[in-house]
């Protein structure tokens, strides 16, 4: 019980570190923002009352605690150039980018566990290729990945459309058309990584004592690599998953430039070209706390495959 | 990708940036007007892609690809493609003598979506909202003797009385004086905000306002507008029926084409270097005007034309649209291409080793495609070109400031040229960013204001050639802007004054 | 590849404890090693001549980066002049790649020397003093690698706009988290040796000790480390200025890249070239990393022969028709031959030719030092050899059944007839089951009864085998019970599906002293009680005075002498046997 009060309270001392890091590089040009918010006409008073009306008159530790006391009540400012509301501007586009890691994640854990396991039981050629293939595969951009599939799908074969995004209310089968090769681009490296690091688990794993003893117990392999050695490496398979959603989001940023897909990235990137800064900063922060409770589930279903975590 | 936050005619935006933040004034059309009858031929839904987001509130959105401003808001008048006034929330109008006021009579009986009344103190809480903000209505005043009828005077006399008149969109007093004007749009337009099925950055739905007193121009029951900022999202969407239209560039061109879409072209830009230091006071050898005209030398038209824009495009002599009062025409390019001659003007001027000049980029703009040419061309010079990359939130405020004293870009040609006259040549012009005098300007601009309409021409062609003959510009070639939409579409030519774009109601 | 992968790239393969077990690289030195091994030539030849071709573009590009010719847009590939073709502004691709190579290398060069700079110092100071010092930096290098770095990167362009060195450096300390944890864990690890402590003793300033000795320690997984951060470097640099957040003016593969890709419609194959330019790189790093880290740091990996020689060697074996042995005898083994490979398809015999009967009711000890070979007798019966250990001759009989001819007959017997009793009783219990779990799919693999049906068995067998609460025991987890109770539920899992033959490899060795008595005795019951037939592998010659019935003796993978207990300790035979006992019973004193 207090280990997970310990691990909640890590989780928010790293978001408050991050999250006030960011706030001070983005908002501490206050001058200058109000200045791309008025135009060209302002003048020094014009920038100074704009200033006052955004708040950005005041010390940084000060807007930062009205941003967080914000925070408690979902109210994260508003664009500085639309007037919109950042929350509304980022819960159109959460699902999108949440959608994309999550069904990556799926798969990756599916495939993962398959080709890690299946190389790490077979060896031989297997083994080989499966090392090679993972070697290549995280080697490889994401965003070159990407490249590749639209050009095949755009310009080679016109199946459907390569870039470009369906919302699931619209047309279900539309959204998964339009999420297919995104979700392929991100695939290929997650699952070259993530096997590769699965594969390594089950050899520690399967290299123990206690595994060896099962066999001579007269269990057949079958069980005990089923059974008992994906138990136990799955503690470290989740850590790899945990790891898997970071490099997800970082990727996701890229997949959803080549692909056109409006989600969190792709917002994250133009309002910061743009100087929008109350966007990024929410963008900033909804990935940050996807990231920490990700950990926190990861160390949650970790603690629930391993008996030992329990009792500490 | 590169149109993120597209931008052909990025002056427009610009030039916009000054105007949005004006036009108020919001004619609720709830109550029964005119036009009670249903559109000629009304259809269902029309779907069109924008290739960049409304990033500003809707009533402060530029008029490039502002169609959800023009779905909203009605505005006083409206402008047709040459810049002439028709009719919209006024129905008759007139202008002083002067051209320092002008008197607008608005429609009766026609009222914002919340029910408050069109008049005139409307006019009035836009104009003021505008006059601060919009150098175009600096020192304006209104008066409002009946409810009906609004009187708006400048201190000085304005030959672009009517195009500014085009510029004021109407919303309440209330919402102005609030400042409000994202989340519930109050206005007088054919069409009304679905707040349902609008997601910013991503949809905008507009429902039709029945009562609209032109609603038979827009014979669409709904208006899907959807943000694509990629261009190839964008020509997949056209492809796939999931838009009826967008705008498209070079770059799609012929994949549009071969897909079986209808292309509109059109032509509203000139591609240009603006020298507006021709005083020499930043760049000494600028001051030179035979530094000026090499520079004009360098640059062969016809291989830009034909090479950067794939023959979508006609090489520029001057910075006028043709067709335009100011345009000359057959004129013949007094800068023929020819490095050799531009070297040796450049010996004369004393400026054999020629100079170093920053040019300001940003994103969007097309730079990319123009800057390896601009740069080579004018190295021959031994001018050297740096680029500068301009971003963030600084960047609009940088390019305009006059720290750059030849800045690049396609700007807009308007039909009506006495607005180019304004924005790029007048001193206060805003794209004449070192802003400096220049007598014979000043001259020929006061011949405008108080001439008839013969002389307002013949002194329009005269600051054209003067500007010419003094090379204030590297005019280089007049790209066309294209507009790609599905075939089984109507779409008319656009009638828009900037050429930017078909305008809602040209979407038949 | 992103910061995380470099990071789990290194640390991958590398199991914790190789880290400090380096092989030395005596003999041909690293470059050379590196140099004949294919795959690390093939990448660093790459490597060089795409650094140098870059560096080289003054002299070498065909144009300038920024030359444009009007008449040559969105020429093919092949086109005169263009050999890879032109882009949108007539530019030359090759020339804007060669160009852009000098970017990428600076950029790669800032991103190493700030990460390197800052994760090994810090690394090398945390894992050195240790304490608040420690404890600090690990929760920093926690926030950092709690964020995707190109997420931070994106801030940071709100704030500096389009610098890409700044960035660049920014990422640097982004990465600079997995070589302080890198560093740290060897330093940690290698901070207790003697060496250290010798140095300190001799007076050498910690500065010094930290500079020279423990510095020296961790250069190989830092080079290694290194070839992985490149990688990244180039990744992310390639991405930035992909996403449009580099400077436009300067040519980069990653702005060629996005040019290409928004001009695809117009000229197909300019996509091409930057992708496998910044591809091919990349995988050249990853693949040097590789290769680097089996030159420098071999670690515990045996090597395992061609399935063809395997099937060769052991052919032998299984054609082998040996006597068979008297009915009471219920393990045979004739002229057992155990190698493992060794060297180029050389093979090194650990046992080398043993014969050994075991009878009903007889506790045979197998004793000798560590390395032997009993051990691998003892698996050999049971069929669980090391993966890369072959049966090179010989048969091992079960009541006449050979179990090295058929892999049917030795999976059929191994738990049913054959059980194991293991040495350290804590590791060979499954983590992750309860008790009463392990046992039962112990005992349902091999015998056909319902669940109830056989916990009841082992409640009982556990109750015989000494456990005081069996009910409770059977609930709990491995990690829960002493390592005597973990002893005897091992005994008794092996016990359970009433075997013929057990084979008990170091049983007490393992085990407090009192313990090991205990734990003997019951042995000794249970063999007398069911009869069983016993192969004891022990070291400990009490162990063997204690229960054995009879003695092998074995040196180098031979058995030297073989007798009943009291003719042993009476008057051995052997003049090995001799020293082991004399020795033996020196450390018996020593231990009273």
């Amino acid at each position: 019980m207090l280990g997970a009060l310990k691990k909640v309270v890590r989780a928010v001392a790293v978001l408050l570190v991050v999250t006030f890091v960011s706030f001070v590089l983005m908002f501490g040009n206050g001058p200058g923002i109000a200045r791309a918010v008025l135009g060209t006409q302002a003048t020094e008073a014009d920038v100074h009352t704009k200033m006052v009306q955004l708040g950005l008159d005041q010390p940084l530790l000060v807007q930062y605690g009205k941003w967080l006391g914000g925070l408690v009540t979902g109210d994260l400012g508003r664009s500085f150039f639309s007037g919109q509301t950042v929350a509304s501007a980022l819960a159109t586009r959460v699902p999108v980018t949440l959608a994309l890691v999550v069904l990556t994640l799926v798969l990756t854990a599916v495939v993962s566990v398959l080709v890690g396991v299946a190389a790490a039981v077979y060896g031989g050629w297997i083994d080989r290729v499966v090392q090679l293939l993972a070697v290549m595969g995280a080697a490889i951009p994401g965003f070159i990945v990407a490249i590749v599939l639209v050009f095949a799908f755009a310009i080679a074969v016109r199946l459907f459309p390569a870039t470009g995004y369906v919302s699931p209310d619209q047309s279900v089968s539309g959204w998964l058309a339009s999420i297919t090769l995104p979700v392929l681009a991100l695939l290929v490296g997650s699952v070259a990584s993530a096997a590769a690091q699965f594969r390594g688990a089950v050899l520690d794993t399967l290299s123990r004592d206690f595994v060896r003893t099962l066999r001579a117990r007269g269990i057949s392999e079958r069980l005990v690599i089923f059974r008992h050695v994906l138990r136990t490496a799955g503690g470290p398979g989740l850590t790899v998953l945990s790891l898997q959603t970071l490099a997800l989001l970082g990727g996701a940023i890229f997949i959803e430039q080549v692909f056109a897909l409006p989600g969190l990235g792709q917002l994250g990137v133009a309002s910061a070209q743009q100087g929008d800064v109350p966007i990024v900063m929410g963008s900033v922060l909804v990935i940050i706390v996807f990231v920490l409770v990700v950990n926190l589930l990861g160390d949650l279903a970790n603690v629930a495959l391993n008996p030992k975590a329990r009792t500490r | 990708m590169r149109r993120r936050r597209g931008a052909l005619a990025a002056s427009t935006v610009l030039a916009a940036v000054v105007t949005l933040t004006a036009m108020s004034g919001c004619t609720s059309a709830s109550t029964p007007s005119s036009t009670g009858a249903a559109g000629s031929g009304s259809r269902d839904t029309l779907t069109l892609g924008m290739t960049a987001d409304v990033t500003t509130s809707y009533f402060e959105t530029p008029s490039y690809q502002g169609w959800v401003a023009d779905a909203l808001y009605d505005s006083v008048l409206q402008c047709d493609a040459l810049g002439r006034p028709q009719p919209r929330a006024a129905e008759k109008w007139e202008f002083s003598t002067d051209n320092t006021s002008a008197t607008v009579h608005l429609r009766s009986g026609v009222k914002f979506s919340d029910g408050t009344p069109v008049d005139s103190a409307a006019v009035k809480a836009a104009v003021g909202y505008a006059e601060p903000r919009n150098a175009r209505f600096a020192k304006v005043k209104v008066d409002t003797p009946d409810p009906q009828t609004a009187v708006l005077t400048w201190p000085t006399p304005q030959p672009l009385l009517a195009i500014k008149l085009c510029d004021i969109r109407l919303t309440t007093p209330k919402a102005i004086s609030a400042a409000n004007f994202s989340d519930n749009p109050v206005g007088s337009g054919p069409y009304a905000l679905d707040p349902q099925a609008t997601t910013r950055g991503s949809v905008y739905t507009l429902v039709k306002n029945e009562s609209y007193w032109d609603s038979k121009t827009y014979p669409y029951k709904k208006l899907v507008l959807k943000v694509i900022t990629s261009e190839t999202a964008a020509l997949n969407a056209l492809k796939t029926g999931q838009i009826d239209g967008s705008l498209i560039t070079t770059a799609t061109y012929n994949e549009a084409k071969a897909s079986g879409l209808k292309i509109q072209a059109l032509k509203g830009n000139t591609t240009r270097l603006l020298v507006t230091d021709h005083l020499g006071k930043k760049i000494p050898a600028l001051g030179n005007v035979d530094v000026r005209r090499a520079m004009n030398m360098v640059f062969d038209k016809g291989a830009m034309a034909k090479g950067l824009y794939q023959g979508h495009a006609e090489p520029a002599v001057q910075i006028f649209r043709p067709g335009s009062s100011a345009h000359i025409e057959d004129l013949q390019d007094p800068y023929p291409y020819n490095v050799e001659a531009a070297k040796a003007l450049m010996a004369k001027a004393g400026y054999a080793d020629g100079f170093n000049l920053e040019i300001p980029t940003m994103e969007g703009q097309n730079h990319e495609l123009l800057l390896p040419v601009v740069t080579q061309q004018l190295g021959l010079l031994n001018i050297k070109v740096t680029q500068k990359p301009l971003s963030g939130p600084n960047a609009i405020a940088d390019l305009l400031s006059g720290k750059f004293p030849v800045p690049m870009w396609q700007l807009g040609n308007y039909g009506e040229s006495l607005q180019d006259i304004q924005d790029y040549v007048l001193q206060d012009g805003i794209w004449n960013v070192e802003h400096q005098p220049d007598a014979t300007v000043a001259k020929l601009w006061s011949q405008i204001l108080t001439g008839n309409d013969e002389q307002k021409v013949a002194a329009q062609k005269e600051i054209n050639r003067y500007v010419v003959d003094q090379a204030w510009f590297v005019p280089m070639v007049y790209p066309e802007g294209f507009y790609a939409y599905n075939a089984k579409l109507n779409v008319k030519p656009s009638s828009d004054f900037a050429a930017l774009h078909p305008l809602l109601r040209d979407f038949q | 590849m992103s910061e995380i992968q470099a990071e789990s790239q290194a640390l991958e393969g590398t199991h914790f404890l190789d880290l400090e077990r380096e092989r030395p690289t005596r003999g041909r030195s690293v470059l050379r090693r590196l140099l004949t091994n294919p795959q690390g030539a093939v990448c660093l030849t790459f490597l060089l001549v795409v650094v140098l071709v870059g560096l080289a573009s003054p002299w070498v590009a065909p144009v300038g980066p920024r030359v444009t010719n009007l008449n040559a847009v969105n020429a093919p590939p092949f086109s005169p002049g263009h050999l890879l073709g032109a882009d949108a502004s007539g530019r030359d691709i090759l020339s804007r790649l060669m160009w852009g190579t000098r970017e990428t290398v600076l950029a790669c060069v800032i991103v190493l020397v700030i990460s390197v700079a800052l994760g090994v110092t810090t690394g090398l100071v945390a894992g050195f003093y240790r304490g608040r010092f420690e404890a600090v930096a690990d929760f920093v290098s926690d926030v950092v690698m709690s964020l995707p770095g190109i997420v931070l990167l994106i801030a940071l362009y709100a704030l500096t706009g389009p610098n890409i060195l700044a960035a660049m450096a920014v990422f640097g300390l982004i990465i600079a988290p997995s070589y302080f944890r890198l560093v740290r864990s060897i330093v940690v690890g290698v901070r207790n040796e003697l060496y250290v402590d010798a140095a300190k003793v001799v007076g050498l300033s910690d500065a010094r000790i930290i500079g020279r000795h423990v510095l020296w320690a961790v250069r190989a997984p830092v080079i290694i480390q290194s070839s992985f951060v490149l990688a990244a470097g180039i990744g992310i640099q390639a991405g930035v200025t992909f996403l449009g957040l580099g400077d436009p003016a300067k040519p980069s593969w990653g702005i060629v890249l996005q040019e290409s890709f928004n001009n695809i419609y117009n000229n197909r194959p300019g996509v091409l070239w930057p992708a496998l330019l910044i591809t091919l790189t990349i995988l050249a790093l990853v693949l040097l990393g590789n290769v680097l880290r089996d030159v420098l740091q071999s670690s515990a990996h045996s090597s395992t022969l061609p399935a063809r020689r395997r099937r060769e060697l052991t052919a032998r074996a299984r054609d082998e028709a040996l006597p068979m042995p008297s009915p009471e005898v219920v393990l045979s083994i004739r002229g057992l031959r155990i190698g493992y490979p060794a060297g180029d398809e050389g093979v090194r015999e650990v046992v080398k030719g043993v014969d050994l009967d075991v009878r009903r009711g007889e506790i045979h000890g197998l004793v000798g030092e560590s390395g032997s070979g009993k051990s691998q007798i003892a698996f050999s019966t049971l069929g669980i050899l090391p993966k890369e250990a072959l049966i090179l001759g010989g048969s091992i009989l079960l009541n006449g059944t050979d179990l090295v001819a058929s892999k049917d007959a030795m999976q059929r017997a191994r738990g049913r007839r054959i059980a194991y009793v293991p040495q350290e009783p804590m590791s060979n219990l499954d983590p992750s089951f309860t008790i009463g779990a392990q046992l039962t799919y112990g005992l349902r693999a091999v015998k056909k009864v319902s669940k109830q049906h056989a916990k009841r068995d082992l409640l009982a067998l556990l109750s015989r085998v000494g456990i005081k609460d069996p009910e409770r025991v059977f609930r709990l987890y491995p990690h829960e019970i002493s390592g005597g109770m973990a002893q005897r539920v091992l005994i008794c899992g092996a016990v359970a599906a009433d075997p013929d033959v057990i084979v008990a490899d170091e049983p007490t060795t393992a085990l407090d002293v009192t313990v090991q008595a205990e734990v003997l005795e019951l042995l000794r019951e249970l063999d007398e009680e069911r009869g069983l037939a016993m192969i004891l592998v022990t070291h400990n010659l009490g162990v063997v005075a204690d229960i054995c019935d009879t003695v092998s003796v074995m040196k180098d993978g031979q058995i030297v002498e073989r007798s009943n207990v009291e003719s042993l300790f009476e008057s051995p035979a052997r003049a090995y046997t001799q020293d082991l006992l004399s020795s033996s019973r020196r450390v018996e004193l020593m231990e009273v």
